[in-house]
């Protein structure tokens, strides 16, 4: 159970009241808003909260900082340090000497031990950060933006991994991503922090849908891996009664619960269905909302029961005529569809 | 003939304690105490800043003064002070230390205060979201970040105490191996026109302020 109640005046006026299941929590909130200030409230570095309860108990700064453990966007490590120290003496401090050699390993840090954290790149700096912050056995693990430095290959490889450690160290985890794709993938719930407090927290899809209708402009689609072939790297996934194809270097196995990722500038709208074309997927749809955005016009649409956004410019949506009600025919790329799902 | 003579050893040697055991208090003392300034900064701290300073702009022939009288047995904290240390604190080892301790504190305290200013939260928060307690982050993360700073204090403290005229000669008078020090030593030399014992001592105590000031001047950062 993740349940936490913050009230704080300073650095920024914040009342964020969150309760969720165990796992990993997701929290969405535009830039400003105060997840970070949040995160560091919730790891005891606020000492002036007004309001500190967890599992509807009054805590204090010094005591959630036993129990929570916070990986920042810049972590905060020890310069006169190496990182052999700072490992052997925060498994001393916890006694988990048992948990730092498997820690060491996933995280991929083993040829960083004798190095200073000055002498680290950002991306290595997180990865310390983050096998320290496990190896506290952290009750709640609080994560602001910790693979933002990591490249794409780096990340895919950690996401299961941490996954793993986590549940099985039984930790709970708030994530704050400024990709959504890395929300999409990891959480299995979200939470919603604007100026006057959380406006939702619950499940991941109806969160994504309700934070990308205020802002962005993506889609998490939800389907079933098909049996794809190797040689092509086309995956087709079932999706309703229709198939989606799927460029993945990665195939799932045949029936594996998927969660598909589409920006809405990668999806092209058309009247009709097109022959001749090298885009795989045509999906037709029904437009159930157009908002003009000052980046273009933002078309909403519902294809077997689940939405789908597309970004067009203006002087398209008055071409095709585009309004609420109208069909049109989504086009995209199977490279435009990113597989969230890790297997 | 020994480069210095017999009475300027003693001199020496009561200079090197007095020095050592200052330098050794004051950092002891301030390092807490700067600490809690800039983690608490409590309403008084600019109050406090400045009485820290006092003894720099104060001539030290006023604060040997004010000791003086301060020491004086006749009457309180004399009376009790000479109780509490079990002799007479003018114009003995314990009142020249007491004196020092006045008189050097801005220059323990100063370094100390600015090093833990600028570099003391930030490893303070490194070690809480280690979850280390408060006692183990000042000891072992913030003391040792801020080790350049705490060794050119110590060489500071210690130069500056080793050149101290006005007040030991206020409070402790010229008394051999408790209070004659180095620069009453020299003074009585040149009164007395012996110059070459003067210059000896002169040359000795150049030696030693060279030596601190290249020792400080050293960048003690190690990465």
């Amino acid at each position: 159970m993740i349940d936490f109640d913050v009230a704080l005046a300073a650095p920024l006026a914040l009342r964020a009241r969150v309760r969720a299941q165990s796992g990993w929590l997701g929290l969405l909130g535009h830039s400003g808003v105060g997840k970070s200030t949040l995160l560091r409230a919730l790891a005891g570095l606020n000492p002036a909260a007004r309001r500190l309860r967890v599992d509807d108990r009054a805590v204090t700064p010094a005591a959630l900082a036993r129990r929570v453990s916070l990986v920042s966007q810049t972590p905060a490590l020890i310069d006169h340090w190496t990182v052999a120290r700072h490992l052997r003496r925060v498994a001393r401090h916890h006694q988990a000497a048992d948990l730092a050699g498997e820690l060491i390993g996933n995280l991929g840090i083993d040829g960083l031990r004798h190095l200073y954290p000055p002498q680290l790149s950002g991306g290595q700096r997180r990865r310390v950060a983050l096998a320290l912050a496990l190896l506290r056995r952290p009750r709640l693990l609080l994560l602001d933006e910790p693979f933002s430095a990591l490249d794409d290959d780096s990340r895919h490889r950690l996401y299961p991994k941490l996954q793993a450690l986590t549940r099985r160290l039984g930790c709970d985890v708030v994530l704050v991503a400024h990709q959504i794709e890395d929300i999409a993938r990891l959480c299995d719930q979200v939470a919603i922090l604007e100026p006057d407090g959380v406006s939702y927290c619950g499940a991941l899809l109806p969160g994504l849908r309700r934070y990308q209708g205020q802002a962005s402009s993506c889609s998490v689609l939800l389907g079933e891996a098909l049996s794809g072939q190797a040689e092509t790297g086309l995956l087709p996934v079932a999706f309703g009664g229709r198939t989606l194809w799927v460029r993945t270097p990665r195939l799932p196995p045949a029936g594996t619960p998927v969660r598909l990722l589409l920006h809405a500038d990668d999806v092209a709208l058309s009247v009709a269905e097109l022959e001749g074309v090298s885009l795989m997927n045509q999906l037709p749809a029904r437009i159930t909302g157009v908002t003009v955005q000052a980046s273009g016009v933002l078309v909403e649409c519902l294809c077997e029961r689940q939405s789908i956004q597309a970004r067009v410019t203006g002087l398209s949506q008055a071409r095709l005529g585009l309004r609420e009600g109208g069909r049109v025919v989504l086009l995209f790329k199977a490279s435009a569809v990113s597989l969230l799902t890790e297997f | 003939m020994p480069w210095l003579a017999s009475g300027d050893a003693q001199a020496l040697l009561l200079t090197v304690k007095l020095a050592a055991t200052t330098t050794v208090i004051l950092v002891a003392l301030c390092l807490p105490l700067a600490w809690l300034l800039v983690r608490r900064d409590p309403r008084g701290r600019g109050l406090i800043q400045s009485l820290v300073m006092l003894p720099l702009v104060l001539p030290p022939t006023v604060l040997g003064y004010y000791l003086l009288v301060a020491f004086s047995p006749a009457h309180p904290p004399g009376s009790w002070l000479a109780r509490l240390f079990d002799q007479q604190l003018a114009f003995s080892f314990s009142g020249i230390l007491i004196g020092s301790l006045i008189y050097s504190l801005p220059f323990a305290f100063r370094p100390l205060e600015a090093a833990l200013q600028q570099r003391g939260p930030a490893l303070d928060e490194a070690g809480r979201v280690l979850g280390f307690p408060a006692w183990y982050r000042f000891l072992f993360i913030v003391i040792p970040g801020i080790w350049p700073a705490l060794v050119s204090a110590a060489l500071l403290c210690f130069a500056h105490t080793l050149g101290e005229f006005g007040v030991v000669l206020m409070i402790g008078g010229n008394i051999p191996g408790e209070t004659r020090v180095l620069s009453v030593a020299l003074f009585e030399h040149v009164e007395q026109m012996n110059y070459q014992a003067a210059n000896r001592l002169a040359l000795t105590m150049m030696a030693m302020a060279v030596v601190t000031v290249l020792l400080s001047g050293h960048r003690h950062d190690r990465f």
